[in-house]
């Protein structure tokens, strides 16, 4: 197995203006992809996940230090030769009249084809080969320009398996598509790249789906120095509460999600269990309140028969209410 | 749900018998009708060699004027269309046309130069100087589009932003209609009504010498335009998509913006600022063709816009008309219509580029 296909020593990215110091965004990176690993690039807005994404990808040059593709230099390619190694599936929208997904996905095999672009039947087996990867072989036909945002990265990822690069390297794919849509695009890039032995990255802000389906994790913060790993080590290491908590939003090291946290939320006694105890708990914290042992406010679920939520206010008489909504209701009016 | 219907390779097969067909028919149309009206069977017969030497008037008419003519508006309109194809792709754009980097403005400045020059010289002449055909204007026509092509290229060389380089070409424009506003301030009312006529266009005042020039330089355009099929096509991705498969952005756009240039540089030198063909016909052939395909739309507008410029001349040119209906009013005024019904008979095919 080949150790790496990416990897970067002391690399500095950052921006570099005209007559103006070059703008460093991090420096000293010492990063790796490998084959069959699905690398998720995590971080807040302006952490450089964008810049980091550009310069491997040839886009802009890097401030200092080295990247290696494939144990050679990136500035040491060719334009055509970089475009066997690594392809890219971007933010950019393309909006173009008349082109079917084929013909897109056909663009992939331009690294390879001759001076006019016409496709061999060995390209044209590649291409068939791409839409059937990503499941599109029904709408292959169909224009781009009519695709739902998901169908479109699809078939971007589809030029980009066209392209037959070891490295795919993507931005933000998963930034416009609904829930379905984003697992959907997580689960085919990991299996992609488990089962053609690719080196993915993708950037995202969607943590729990990268650390769903992330074989690696690389974490860029604000004035702080990269990690890299696995995301479970990544976790119990406190990495990620370092790197996203903040003032009110808490990273829950057991679950592996955001909690909201609230100093002044008023405290609530709960007894009960089950499906509805786990719904009235997020009802009562969107609206202020906090769980506790004790407290002159109780809620209790009772489920004899008729499922009924029951309101107590010491000392005072208990309301009863059959649905949450109406219970938040009695709450606020209880409570002024 | 809306299903996309491509075209076949036998509907296109079609679609390209129907075009030649078309041509060859306006072809015809074009040396048969003017102001003097020569019967289809004397045309093929004098055009083929045939004619038994009693008219010859009308081989005259034929050989000396509709024929170069008829030629040079089939060169004009195919080269115009492949330059607006070229420049809507590369910009994005589908206001784009051959002349939006200021070329054919640097053509107009060279010619203004000459009206003033020779309004210098004949001050007592009060006949208006006639500027087409005359091979000084020509040539500073082509002195001023080369120029204002130079700046651009050179300018390209500099600006990676391809937005930024469209309003360059058209800061550059709005300089030369400056100047060239600041010569007719100086010059005759006769020149300027000479200068006025050649800003209207013409395909009528390029006679055999001209052609010598014009067609090797037109069909050398056209044959580079052929040679950029494939950027073209990757460049329909966007600049990023493009440079990630393999493609040198800036370099095909130096050569795309060049192609055009030489285009629209001899194109307005010889015929005037032609309006409308370059930024019409690319739209009208996406919409025939249904591609974005550079391997079939590159030929498909050098067919379209042969045929639509021969369209425009003939119409131009029906007795009655003759002399009275230039060729941009033409243009403009029977093509616009096309393209408007075009558009709404496809409400739902977006000018897209």
């Amino acid at each position: 197995m080949k150790t790496h296909l990416l990897h970067t020593q002391q690399l500095t990215i950052g921006y570099r203006e005209k007559r103006k110091q070059p703008m460093t965004v991090h420096s000293n990176l010492n990063l790796q992809l490998r084959p069959g690993e699905f690398t998720c690039l995590l971080g807040p807005n302006g952490s450089g996940k964008s810049t980091l994404i550009k310069t491997f990808a040839g886009f802009q040059k890097s401030l200092g230090g080295k990247i290696y593709l494939d144990n050679r230099e990136i500035q040491h390619f060719r334009e055509r030769d970089l475009a066997r190694l690594v392809s890219v599936v971007l933010t950019d929208k393309t909006h173009v009249g008349n082109m079917t997904v084929f013909e897109l996905v056909s663009m992939g095999r331009h690294p390879y084809t001759g001076f006019f672009g016409s496709l061999t039947d060995g390209d044209l087996k590649k291409v068939y080969h791409a839409i059937d990867s990503v499941g599109m072989v029904g709408m292959k036909h169909r224009l781009v320009n009519e695709l739902s945002d998901g169908e479109r990265q699809k078939a971007m990822i589809a030029k980009a398996l066209a392209q037959e690069t070891p490295i795919i390297i993507l931005d933000e794919p998963t930034a416009y598509l609904d829930l379905p849509s984003r697992i959907e695009i997580m689960q085919l890039l990991h299996n992609l790249s488990s089962q053609m032995q690719k080196a993915v990255l993708l950037s995202t802000h969607d943590l729990e789906q990268a650390l769903r389906f992330a074989d690696k994790i690389w974490l860029l913060g604000l004035d702080q120095q990269v990690q890299a790993g696995s995301p479970e080590d990544l976790i119990l290491a406190g990495e990620f509460k370092k790197f996203f908590e903040r003032k009110g939003i808490r990273f829950d090291d057991l679950s592996g999600t955001f909690k909201i946290t609230n100093p002044r939320a008023r405290k609530v006694k709960i007894s009960g269990k089950g499906l509805e105890y786990n719904w009235l708990l997020n009802a009562l914290r969107r609206n202020g309140y906090a769980e506790a042992q004790d407290s002159d406010l109780s809620i209790e679920i009772r489920k004899n028969g008729s499922l009924n939520y029951v309101l107590r206010k010491q000392p005072g008489k208990s309301i009863e209410t059959g649905s949450i909504e109406n219970l938040i209701h009695h709450i606020k009016s209880l409570e002024g | 749900m809306s299903t996309h219907h491509p075209k076949t390779p036998g509907k296109r097969a079609w679609l390209l018998i129907f075009f030649v067909a078309g041509i060859l028919l306006m072809f015809l149309l074009n040396m048969a009708f003017g102001s003097v009206s020569i019967p289809f069977d004397r045309v093929i017969a004098i055009m083929t060699g045939a004619g038994d030497g009693h008219q010859t008037t009308w081989s005259t008419i034929l050989m000396k004027s509709r024929l170069p003519q008829t030629i040079t508006a089939a060169m004009a309109g195919g080269g115009l269309a492949v330059g607006g194809l070229m420049m809507q792709t590369l910009f994005r754009n589908p206001l784009a046309g051959p002349s939006i980097l200021g070329i054919s403005s640097g053509a107009s400045l060279g010619v203004a130069f000459i009206m003033m020059f020779i309004g210098q010289l004949h001050v007592a002449t009060a006949t208006p100087v006639k500027l087409y055909g005359d091979m000084a204007t020509i040539a500073m026509a082509i002195a001023g589009a080369v120029a204002t092509l130079f700046l651009i290229l050179f300018f390209a060389r500099k600006i990676r932003d391809n937005a930024m380089l469209l309003i360059l070409g058209i800061m550059i424009s709005y300089i030369t209609s400056a100047l060239v506003d600041i010569l007719k301030y100086y010059s005759t009312s006769e020149h300027l009504h000479s200068y006025a006529m050649w800003g209207l266009g013409s395909f009528s005042n390029v006679a055999w010498p001209q052609l010598e020039v014009f067609i090797p330089v037109v069909l050398v355009g056209l044959g580079l335009s052929f040679l950029l099929m494939k950027p073209l096509n990757i460049l329909l991705l966007g600049e990023h998509y493009a440079a990630n498969l393999g493609l040198n952005v800036q370099r095909t756009r130096f050569y795309i913006i060049l192609t055009t240039g030489i285009l629209t540089a001899v194109i307005t030198a010889f015929c005037g600022p032609i309006v409308f063909l370059g930024l019409a016909v690319p739209h009208i052939t996406k919409m025939v063709f249904k591609t974005s395909n550079h391997s079939l739309l590159i030929p498909g507008v050098i067919l379209t816009g042969i045929l639509l410029a021969l369209a425009c001349n003939f119409i131009a040119r029906l007795p009655g008309f003759e002399g009275a209906l230039p060729i941009n009013v033409v243009t403009s005024i029977f093509g616009a219509p096309i393209v408007i019904s075009v558009i709404l008979k496809q409400r739902k095919l977006k000018l897209s580029v």
